[in-house]
């Protein structure tokens, strides 16, 4: 009873940390430095990893943005202002300067061509364009398999509060997720070539975008974590190259995982109390 | 010399036949025959280690992915400016509909392939029931975003005066529903006018390579209309 109360407890902190936090309509400012106007607005949640992708592009390569926060947990990319937005109701979608654009592939794209950044991001040369592309096109139905996984696995009941969803679901998004994370260990790291994504020098935006999806399965739990990424050690070795190499950024970015990944730990842990 | 591996039956392998033909680019279509496996063959999966179609080679460099393909060939061709624009915000736009065709679009393969072909031509076990109900809402799904918001303004998609790559990828993906049963295409196009409207300019705008890279789907929906009739006359 003593150990119920102080889940419990720990439950309500927090649900507290969730609900501090800004809804989208109003904002919340960019560590970065802004001179004269902030004309690039984020809108999402860093919970989803494509909002984080753009997040990190942009803290990289200190691009001045604002992030208005659409909370997840509360659905708030479901309410009709969000929807005059973007209808379809995804996120994260970007305004710049009137400019709205969703699909977070075609955003790291556009920031990378609009804001000139260095070419590693997303390179002109025509061939090695072809490669990231390549890369961001599998992303959809491949990678991007493991935010789906993660999602139905734990995320629906451990912050939506909603009955489990069918066993079905669950397992095919594992399967896609598991046969693609072996082609990005079998196929798409060459660390003899390079350290990034198909044997590449330098970062591209293929590597931030695949690198938050990988992160997304901090919200398993760690025998889960452990296992997928112990069996693959070309890919741990990667990960945590591009962590490195954006550092302090990546780091930032994440930041808001880890109070949602205790909330969602302890919605877990009250549930097999309140079972047994 | 281009050689596009793929074969006309499957939508995003016409995309790339079309768009060379539209731009009168040189190319050779080795043919993979899908429903004998010919894309898990070893040769084929040196070009494209996750074995599926299309994918191309040219002059020694290998590329799969159907997006990918049209964006380096328009831009590796010179083509007009109109098919994968080069200002920024235009191409965006064009990319975010390549994208969304990915997550959205693509059900309505799933859909007709679970539905129409997988037993019947594959010769695979059917497809669970909830799978294909699921295929189909996607679909219907998709194709009201395709019908309210993308075809709003014609002719082309989001009101361009001319076609891109995603009206190619997009429309030929649409097309496949030639293999569903009359009366289910009659349901699913029926009521949409914009996107028949824009099959037809496509149609008419491309002549005559849009209806030439379709022959292998009549050809395939024939083959089924039969199929239908000569079930339904031993049922009789």
């Amino acid at each position: 009873m003593g150990l119920l109360r102080q889940v419990k407890d720990k439950l309500n902190a927090g649900e507290e940390v969730l609900s501090n936090k800004a809804r989208f309509t109003q904002s919340k400012v960019s560590s970065v430095d802004s001179v004269g106007m902030m004309a690039l607005t984020v809108y999402g949640d860093t919970l989803s990893q494509p909002t984080r992708a753009v997040v990190l592009l942009c803290l990289a390569n200190k691009i001045p943005y604002e992030l208005k926060v659409a909370d997840f947990t509360k659905k708030e990319h479901k309410l009709p202002e969000f929807k005059e937005l973007n209808p379809r109701s995804e996120v994260p979608v970007i305004d710049d300067g009137g400019f709205i654009l969703a699909e977070s592939t075609t955003i790291l794209r556009y920031i990378a061509s609009s804001r000139h950044l260095s070419d590693h991001w997303y390179p002109t040369e025509v061939k090695s364009r072809a490669r990231v592309d390549y890369l961001l096109d599998w992303y959809h139905s491949n990678i991007h398999q493991t935010a789906e996984y993660v999602f139905q696995k734990e995320l629906v009941t451990n912050l939506w509060k909603e009955p489990i969803p069918p066993e079905e679901i669950i397992k095919a998004a594992e399967q896609r997720m598991i046969a693609s994370m072996d082609l990005v260990e079998g196929c798409f790291l060459k660390p003899e070539k390079g350290p990034f994504l198909l044997g590449a020098s330098e970062p591209s935006i293929a590597d931030i975008i695949f690198a938050c999806e990988y992160t997304q399965t901090r919200f398993l739990v760690h025998p889960e974590q452990e296992k997928l990424m112990h069996e693959r050690p070309k890919t741990m070795k990667w990960l945590d190259t591009v962590e490195k190499r954006l550092a302090p950024y990546f780091g930032e970015a994440h930041k808001t995982l880890p109070d949602l990944i205790m909330a969602a730990e302890f919605h877990r842990a009250s549930l097999r109390i309140t079972e047994s | 010399m281009l050689t596009l591996y793929g074969s006309l039956r499957s939508q995003p392998t016409r995309a790339v036949a079309l768009f060379c033909l539209a731009n009168s680019i040189e190319y050779q279509l080795h043919f993979i025959d899908l429903s004998k496996k010919e894309h898990k063959h070893p040769g084929f999966l040196a070009i494209n280690p996750r074995g599926l179609v299309p994918a191309i080679t040219d002059d020694g460099f290998n590329l799969a992915e159907s997006a990918t393909i049209l964006r380096y060939l328009a831009v590796t061709r010179s083509v007009p400016d109109h098919w994968y624009p080069a200002d920024a915000k235009r191409r965006a736009r064009i990319d975010a509909l390549l994208d969304w065709y990915h997550t959205n679009l693509r059900q309505t393969a799933r859909y007709v392939f679970t539905k129409e072909l997988q037993e019947t031509v594959f010769r695979l076990p059917p497809a669970k029931k909830e799978e294909v109900e699921s295929y189909k809402r996607n679909m219907i799904a998709a194709m009201d975003t395709l019908e309210r918001e993308f075809l709003t303004e014609g002719p082309f998609l989001l009101g361009a005066s001319k076609p891109s790559i995603a009206d190619l990828l997009l429309a030929c993906e649409v097309t496949q529903t030639q293999l569903l049963k009359k009366p289910d295409l009659e349901a699913l196009l029926g009521p949409r006018p914009k996107i028949r409207q824009w099959l037809e300019t496509l149609e008419s705008n491309l002549a005559p390579h849009f209806s030439t890279v379709h022959s292998a789907v009549r050809k395939t929906a024939e083959f089924l209309e039969k199929k239908r009739n000569s079930k339904l006359q031993s049922a009789l």
